[in-house]
């Protein structure tokens, strides 16, 4: 096993329920974070989300992207919040995010939520090939951050498989 | 009202007549409802969606930090936390 995985979850993510499903699931973790909402009782993360979906200029079926940071050995809860903050900052430019950090099971590791809608509306939604880039390139960033460690990405099918 | 008072105002007879008849809807001359429109109006126009993502991004970082600062003990940061998850 790798020391980090980064682990891309392909579930049915074109649902209505789609946002609900997988902001919820974070925002049951421990600490959590992100970019681009408010935290007030007029509108919801949720609904600050859905906004970008409505406002956009862009058709596009899947709404929310989630993935995982894992690691083999467990690292203290300051280092995992910033990682959670660091990945989702290259994100931030373009799409709303929220991270969480989960110690539900296995070792302390990391979950993210990427709007698959920008939140600006000319630019289009995050496709799958360009989301496997952005994952390619954070892998690429972690490997320079931590040249002793290996750095794993996997692609997890809606069946449960690895790709 | 004096001559003074008035104001001219430039639409196309099509338009005119188009407002006349919602004016008349609501029970309003165009005058009136002219008026009614302009004193309720807003000066600044709204904010789209992405400039109110934006002004956010500030308060994003603030509470990141917060949440990334050593200086913070775990029960002060669970707080925050605790606090943000009701509007998730």
């Amino acid at each position: 096993m790798s020391d980090l995985q980064i682990i891309n979850f392909e579930g049915n993510y074109d649902n209505e329920d789609a946002y609900n499903r997988v902001l919820g699931y974070i925002a049951q973790k421990k600490y959590i974070g992100g970019f681009g909402f408010s935290c007030m009782p007029e509108i919801s993360v949720v609904e600050w989300f859905r906004l970008s979906e409505f406002y956009s200029n862009y058709p596009c079926s899947r709404k929310i992207w989630h993935f995982a940071i894992t690691f083999q050995k467990e690292w203290d809860s300051r280092s995992l919040i910033s990682m959670a903050v660091w990945v989702c900052g290259i994100f931030r430019e373009k799409y709303q995010s929220l991270w969480g950090v989960d110690y539900s099971q296995g070792t302390p590791h990391l979950h993210f939520a990427i709007n698959s809608f920008s939140y600006h509306p000319d630019i289009p939604p995050l496709s799958e090939t360009e989301m496997h880039r952005y994952l390619e390139d954070l892998q690429g960033r972690l490997q320079q951050l931590y040249p002793n460690k290996t750095i794993s990405l996997i692609f997890k099918e809606k069946d449960g498989s690895y790709v | 009202m004096s001559k003074k008072e008035r104001i001219f105002l430039r639409v196309t007879s099509d338009k005119k007549e188009l407002w006349e008849q919602r004016a008349k809807k609501q029970g309003l001359t165009l005058t009136g409802l002219i008026t009614y429109r302009m004193d309720n109006c807003e000066t600044i126009p709204p904010k789209t969606h992405e400039q109110n993502v934006v002004d956010s991004m500030k308060e994003n970082y603030l509470i990141n930090t917060f949440l990334q600062s050593p200086d913070l003990s775990d029960k002060t940061k669970n707080i925050i936390v605790k606090e943000m998850k009701k509007y998730v």
